[in-house]
């Protein structure tokens, strides 16, 4: 075994490589396309398997039969289960503000989704209140990104 | 090489299923390994209550754009609060899943077995062909900037070299496949097309034309697997696993006489010394060789003992692997007429035997009576064979 410490670009034993697939098209699914209407709609996605919610919607439910759900709007109320908080970004930069991030789930459901809280650090706890806050609908794509954020529901 | 026949379980295949092979299909990964899982179970009339383990099965993550990519379609699986792994050995990974699935069940660790592959080929942009760039040597030769075609391009030559086999008799495989796969309402690039068409479609890499080789597809097969006991309790018609064998070569294919895949050889020996076959050229009734070229399948019947080195190709001429020939090889249509996604092509192979030995292919069931047959998978850089005998 031995160290080797330098593998800089202009050293002559180098051997850079770059991936030629530069980029992925990925499929929305067949539950992909349902869900998406509704975000572009300015509603949040889940998925009915009987009586139970359970998000964000995937086609087949977790049962025993793998039976297919229904992809339907999820109205709330949304709950903040997890509740952290970033201080940097994924380069490792220090970010400005530091930035509340939650797993948001709805009442009675399992599972959720990800996202950004717009509240102070100190304002936010799990089990709190949030409700989406959707972007200007000409700017929705259909796209989970479609939630601009979350915001705290006053009590 | 000494094969341990002692196991514990007899194991036997009692359901199977698959999604359509398409160039691009709307599904997700983890909805094609569902719709693949939840057909096998229903035609075993099981649920997933009934099942212990999941293998799941697919080629690299870098095809469906999704790393971790076996985990994450394992719940469409049914892979959730169970034993799962997942099994790759590039091309041959369609035929490792049931063979992975096997040992799950005749070591007594799982009754049943839900046996999973997947394939999604089409994220990756701008072709899907770019992810081979990826599995060469990156320092001797990745900056040359080889291609897959170019290796099997060179092999092809070798065996037409070798063989004495010219481009018109390889062709016929091509032509046989596609015209089988006209009968299996799965298949992608079925058609009906004569060697002419083979030889006058665009030149890829001497010797191989566009239509030589299989297109590339999204799809998923599913198998479930049970023990003995279970089987016969599930079905009046289990099909046994009699035999299976793996072996990988090594990268190195430049040291290794193409014009014969020993490293098929040895696994079919493997498979077929389990089986308790000493003939298979007299034995099988019929074959599911891989065939993602069309002088593949000749190779790979060739491996498979069925027909002696270098003379598979007079005996396609003679029609003795048509689908009411001495010994049908692919009677689905195999890769070139149904299609390739990568790992779920090899399970699909397995599933047609399966059928085969059932009598429910319908128009695809070959004509002979059938007792035994093998299905076969290759793959990585020329070196792996995965094979697995299936008797009824």
């Amino acid at each position: 075994m031995s160290w080797w410490k330098r593998a800089l670009p202009g050293d002559l034993v180098h051997f850079p490589g770059s991936q030629e697939v530069d980029h992925y098209l990925y499929t929305p699914g067949l539950h992909g396309l349902k869900a998406a209407e509704l975000l572009k709609a300015g509603k949040v996605p889940g998925m009915l398997c009987g009586d139970q919610l359970i998000l964000p919607p995937k086609t087949f439910c977790p049962d025993e039969r793998l039976s297919e759900g229904e992809v339907v709007e999820v109205e709330g109320p949304f709950i903040a289960a997890l509740v952290t908080v970033i201080h940097e970004d994924f380069y490792g930069r220090k970010l400005e503000e530091p930035q509340v991030l939650a797993f948001i789930t709805a009442q009675g459901a399992i599972g959720g989704y990800i996202g950004v809280v717009k509240a102070s650090p100190g304002d936010v706890y799990p089990g709190m209140r949030v409700r989406p806050v959707f972007k200007p609908e000409e700017e929705r794509t259909g796209a989970i990104t479609d939630i601009a954020y979350w915001e705290p529901v006053a009590d | 090489m000494r094969v341990n026949l002692h196991v514990k379980d007899r194991v036997a295949i009692v359901g199977a299923g698959m999604t359509l092979f398409r160039r691009r299909l709307l599904e997700t990964p983890r909805e094609l390994a569902w719709e693949a899982a939840r057909q096998a179970l229903n035609e075993a009339g099981l649920t997933l209550r009934d099942i212990d383990c999941i293998v799941t099965g697919t080629a690299p993550d870098a095809f469906d754009g999704v790393h971790f990519n076996g985990e994450y379609l394992a719940d469409g699986a049914g892979g959730f609060g169970k034993p799962v792994s997942r099994v790759y050995v590039g091309g041959g990974t369609g035929v490792m899943v049931p063979i992975a699935a096997w040992w799950h069940a005749a070591s007594g660790h799982c009754d049943t077995v839900l046996a999973v592959a997947e394939e999604k080929m089409s994220p990756a942009m701008p072709h899907p062909q770019y992810v081979f760039a990826y599995i060469w040597d990156p320092i001797l030769e990745r900056p040359l900037g080889p291609n897959l075609i170019w290796i099997f391009a060179m092999e092809m030559r070798r065996y037409m070299y070798k063989c004495g086999a010219k481009k018109e008799d390889i062709a016929l495989v091509s032509v046989k496949n596609k015209r089988n796969a006209l009968d299996h309402p799965a298949a992608q690039a079925a058609a009906k097309i004569t060697v002419e068409d083979v030889l006058n479609s665009e030149l890829l890499v001497w010797p191989v034309n566009r239509l030589d080789i299989s297109p590339v597809s999204d799809g998923a097969v599913a198998l479930v697997i049970a023990r003995e006991k279970t089987a016969r309790r599930i079905t009046d018609s289990p099909v046994w696993v009699e035999g299976v064998g793996f072996t990988l070569d090594n990268t190195h294919w430049y040291n290794r006489e193409l014009a014969y895949p020993r490293y098929v050889q040895y696994a079919a020996r493997m498979a077929y010394r389990m089986a308790g076959i000493e003939r298979p050229w007299k034995e099988i009734d019929v074959a599911e060789p891989y065939d993602p070229f069309d002088y593949k399948e000749l190779h790979h019947i060739e491996g498979l003992m069925l027909a002696r080195p270098c003379e598979a190709w007079k005996l396609v001429k003679e029609g003795y692997f048509d689908r009411d020939g001495e010994l049908p090889t692919s009677p689905s249509g195999g890769l070139l007429g149904v299609g390739n996604p990568i790992a779920a092509a090899g399970l699909m192979k397995v599933a047609e035997i399966f059928w085969q030995l059932r009598y429910e292919a319908g128009k695809r069931q070959v004509k002979k009576p059938v007792h035994k047959g093998v299905a076969q998978a290759w793959g990585d850089l020329m070196q792996a064979g995965t094979v697995i005998v299936l008797g009824n």
